[in-house]
């Protein structure tokens, strides 16, 4: 039995992640633990780890070390951080706003001695991520009016069925309606992108009384691009087959 | 490796059997085998260690009375199948109960990590042996590496690319870290032990003292 590499969300692996029984030589080889406690396992890796490490004493204390040093790393980012306010704080007390990274700096690198520039390219990152999140949240509560509903067929051979799309000039909410050709109970739904990078995944989407799935996804979620949409019959260990979706998102028209 | 995969097989085929011609040992063997892996699984899943642990035993009482029934078509497979009956439980348990709240597939990875599930203490010590680790490595490409890839969502790929690091000495930073995060944390439970080793003695020759001192001055 050849064992194949497992993929890292799909586009980190050079060659397709295959079936088969796990080792620990692959294991250890492409980090397949700390792969799968960052989430960047595909499923179907997933499910091969899951079932290797069931009964696998060691592979439970290298999830749990694994485990422990991305709460011990995630605590002690953001205790540096909590210290980088107080930076910013002492600099400006100083009335000397320039000084502030120099204080940062002093603070994380000589208390922690975290990377500094990754430090504050990262603050300014979730700074950023959190202003956007109290721009969706508010756009969020906003009562959907005219929202489009998309119904999406599935692709078969040729790219001849791929749905463009144009992003709305506002943002807002568009509803994929689709209709899976192997029925399922339930169904897991991946979005990736053109180069196969996963976007989002979501497992128990039960279709409505007429068969077909709805997706509501928001337009700010999408840059311009190509993407492909895979539902997958039934959960994860069961899956009697896949329908996939291809999607042109293009850019806002302009207003007239 | 086959052999090794093989081996495995055969394990749970025997093992199936034996609980089919009634051996309670094998049962007690496929819970001790298996209760660890699926309580870690199942914490992942759902991020509350209760539910987590109510959903270990709903499932091992499903698997047992499956293979007691002769319910299992591939016992070589024994492994999957008791994934998949954790996961159905869990999707089943997901649907009725409004306990997930708005759990999605990543939140779910992402709150086995929830707070409150540890002890202020051991919070505190993780934080430290990971401090610890950080200052053992000697280059900051090294620490930089390790803080992406736990705490980022960029590519492997693009964290090599961007620190111009090998695949090869990216995945062996990650697995020495790991290790060597191990090595501390034993270290730290051994100091604990002798800590609390230490305390015992000493109280037991304060209670000896006190006692000894009692007894003298009643004479
Ligand atoms: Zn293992």
């Amino acid at each position: 039995m050849e064992n194949h590499p497992p993929s890292a969300d799909r586009s980190s692996s050079p060659e397709p992640s295959s079936p088969g029984p796990l080792n620990h030589a692959l294991i250890e080889k492409h980090d397949v633990v700390g792969l799968y406690v960052t989430g960047r396992l595909t499923p179907d890796d997933s499910a091969r780890f899951e079932e290797h490490y069931l009964d696998c004493p060691e592979c439970i204390a290298e999830i749990q070390a694994a485990e422990r040093l991305q709460r011990g790393l995630s605590r002690a980012v953001a205790q540096d951080a909590a210290r980088v306010g107080l930076g910013k704080m002492i600099a400006r007390a100083l009335g000397r706003p320039g000084m502030a990274w120099v204080a940062m700096a002093a603070l994380l690198s000589v208390a922690v001695g975290l990377p500094t520039f990754w430090m504050q390219g990262r603050i300014a990152s979730l700074e950023e991520r959190l202003l956007q999140a109290h721009v969706d949240r508010s756009i969020a509560l906003q009562p959907g009016i005219n929202t489009p509903v998309i119904e999406l067929s599935p692709l078969r051979g040729g790219a001849s069925s791929t749905y463009s799309l144009s992003l709305p000039p506002t943002p807002g909410w568009l509803v994929f309606a689709l209709a899976p050709e192997p029925m399922g109970e339930t169904y897991e739904a991946i979005l990736t992108t053109a180069e196969d990078r996963k976007i989002w995944q979501a497992d128990g989407l039960q279709p409505d009384p007429a068969g077909k799935i709805h997706i509501s996804f928001h337009s700010s979620q999408f840059e311009p691009g190509i993407y492909h949409l895979e539902l997958i019959a039934g959960p994860a260990e069961t899956k009697a087959g896949s329908t996939r979706y291809r999607l042109e998102i293009l850019k806002a028209a302009a207003h007239p | 490796m086959s052999s090794t995969v093989e081996t495995k097989a055969s394990d749970y085929r025997r093992l199936v059997e034996r609980i089919q011609e009634g051996d309670p040992s094998a049962e007690g063997e496929l819970v001790e085998s298996f209760g660890a892996g699926l309580l870690m699984m199942l914490r992942r899943l759902t991020g509350n260690p209760t539910l987590a642990d109510d959903l270990r035993q709903e499932t091992l009482a499903v698997v047992l009375t499956k293979t007691r029934n002769g319910e299992v078509r591939n016992p070589d497979a024994l492994a999957g199948f008791i994934r998949s009956t954790a996961r159905n439980l869990f999707l089943a348990d997901r649907r009725k109960e409004k306990r997930y709240g708005e759990l999605d597939p990543v939140t779910e990875h992402k709150a086995a990590h929830a707070e409150g599930q540890l002890s202020k203490l051991i919070r505190d010590e993780e934080v430290a042996t990971v401090r610890r680790l950080l200052g053992e490595l000697r280059l900051d490409r090294d620490r930089e590496l390790l803080i992406r890839y736990y705490l980022g969502d960029d590519h492997p790929r693009d964290i090599c690319r961007d620190l111009d690091v090998d695949p090869d000495r990216f995945n062996r930073v990650l697995f020495r870290a790991r290790k060597r995060l191990r090595e501390l944390w034993r270290k730290a439970e051994k100091r604990k032990h002798l800590h609390t080793s230490a305390l015992f003695f000493v109280g037991v020759l304060f209670l000896f003292g006190t006692s000894a001192t009692f007894v003298s001055l009643s004479r």
